[in-house]
């Protein structure tokens, strides 16, 4: 009896598998190269930012969330993909200084940062859109967020391993949009410094993660080879369903409505570019 | 069965799906062009210096374009470098010496040479900083 093998197939097989080796985009921790804008994206971003200088200014708040499109969720139904604090930091000489703190993934590892960037800064971050919403939050939450920040730049609620589906009140896992929630929450409740207390208090308040479904075979392929992407945070049952709870900006803004927590919002874009709809 | 395999494993190649929120980040500014130089530059367009285009470096994953500004009665000849995309490195670099047309808007100075939008300068008082720091 011979033994027939079917080599045309192994070898494609192989093929694929040295492919997705040498992929530059599935190892881990990608690099992080610098990002030279070109003039017009440096134009489109100064027009944006001044936009928002100029409408926060005009509001005379001193805080309030700001959203941004980096990437294409609309498969997920979904708009925004990053969230941070814009902070009014102006005096007589520079009165309209703002800038944005928010939680960064540190270039596709599975470690995120908190910064502090000046408003063309956070519009020159490769986005999508130009497109920004701005939620301004009721007067004594917006005092009670601002004091936490400047206490402790939200490090209390902080941490720095990331994972951008992380689930919601994960101890291990964090993403950028958790981070702005939890903060939010601990500064509601007085004395409350830790993501356990923050996670409990979010509880009470019925906040409701959004469910991102990934499917099987793209955790497979895609999930497991990026860094920034773990699914081991998240329990058996749901890696099995595929739908994951995360905390997103839209899940945040849908929060903080339901308790009532926000006094007015804002959608901005560069001049001359249409809103797109959605959240 | 092997087929299937392939294919799935090509399609996971292609797909590459991105879920939820990432936002990578750079140290520093992105534009290319620093506070300091574009203050600079600024500052030499509204005193009336002619601008041209200078030496342009390129190296592996980067091209600098020096800026050349032209002696007026209140000021020096001065030079200044700002990292510009490598797709405009090779045509500026044919360049040298041909004038910069300045433009101004409200958020900004607009540098242009002939066809190539050359750098967008902006007016940092308005927009905001461009520098990040970790907290």
């Amino acid at each position: 009896m011979s033994l027939s093998l079917p080599w045309k197939d192994i070898a494609i097989v192989t093929a694929a598998f040295l492919a997705i080796l040498g992929a530059p985009h599935v190892f881990a921790g990608q690099r992080c190269d610098a990002q030279i804008a070109t003039p017009q994206a440096n134009m489109l971003a100064a027009h944006a930012a001044a936009n928002a200088v100029a409408e926060l200014t005009a509001r005379q708040r001193p805080i309030a969330l700001i959203a941004r499109i980096g990437q294409d969720l609309s498969a997920h139904g979904l708009l925004y993909s990053h969230v941070g604090f814009v902070i009014a930091d102006g005096d007589k000489a520079h009165p309209l200084d703002w800038h944005v703190t928010h939680l960064l993934n540190d270039c596709g590892s599975d470690h995120g940062a908190l910064y502090r960037e000046g408003m063309l800064n956070f519009y020159l971050d490769s986005p999508l859109s130009y497109q920004s919403k701005i939620v301004f939050l009721q007067p004594e939450l917006e005092q009670q967020v601002l004091q936490a920040l400047a206490a402790h730049h939200g490090k209390a609620v902080f941490e720095p391993r990331y994972s951008v589906i992380a689930k919601p009140y994960s101890k291990t896992r964090q993403n950028s949009t958790a981070w702005v929630l939890e903060v939010i929450a601990a500064a509601s409740h007085d004395g409350t410094d830790s993501r356990t207390e923050a996670s409990a208090i979010l509880r009470t308040q019925n906040y409701q993660a959004d469910l991102i479904h990934i499917a099987y075979s793209k955790r497979i392929l895609g999930g497991l080879t990026r860094a920034n992407v773990v699914f081991t945070d998240h329990s058996l049952g749901t890696r099995l369903s595929g739908k994951y709870p995360v905390s997103t900006v839209h899940s945040v803004f849908r929060y903080l409505r339901e308790n009532k927590l926000v006094e007015s919002e804002l959608t901005l874009t560069a001049t001359g570019f249409a809103t797109i709809p959605g959240e | 069965m092997l087929r299937e395999i392939t294919y799935l494993l090509i399609f996971g190649l292609i797909a590459n799906p991105i879920y939820a929120q990432s936002e990578a980040s750079v140290a520093g500014s992105v534009s290319g062009i620093s506070e300091a130089t574009g203050a600079l530059i600024g500052g030499a367009v509204g005193a009336g210096s002619a601008l041209t285009i200078g030496a342009v470096a390129v190296t592996a994953s980067a091209a600098y374009l020096t800026v050349v500004s032209a002696a007026t009665g209140a000021s020096e000849a001065a030079e200044y470098t700002l990292e510009i995309p490598l797709a405009l490195a090779e045509r500026l670099s044919k360049r040298a010496g041909e004038k910069i047309v300045a433009t101004k808007d409200v958020n900004g100075t607009r540098l242009d040479c002939a066809d190539d939008f050359v750098a967008y300068i902006p007016a940092i008082e308005r927009t905001g900083s461009s520098g990040r720091e970790a907290l």
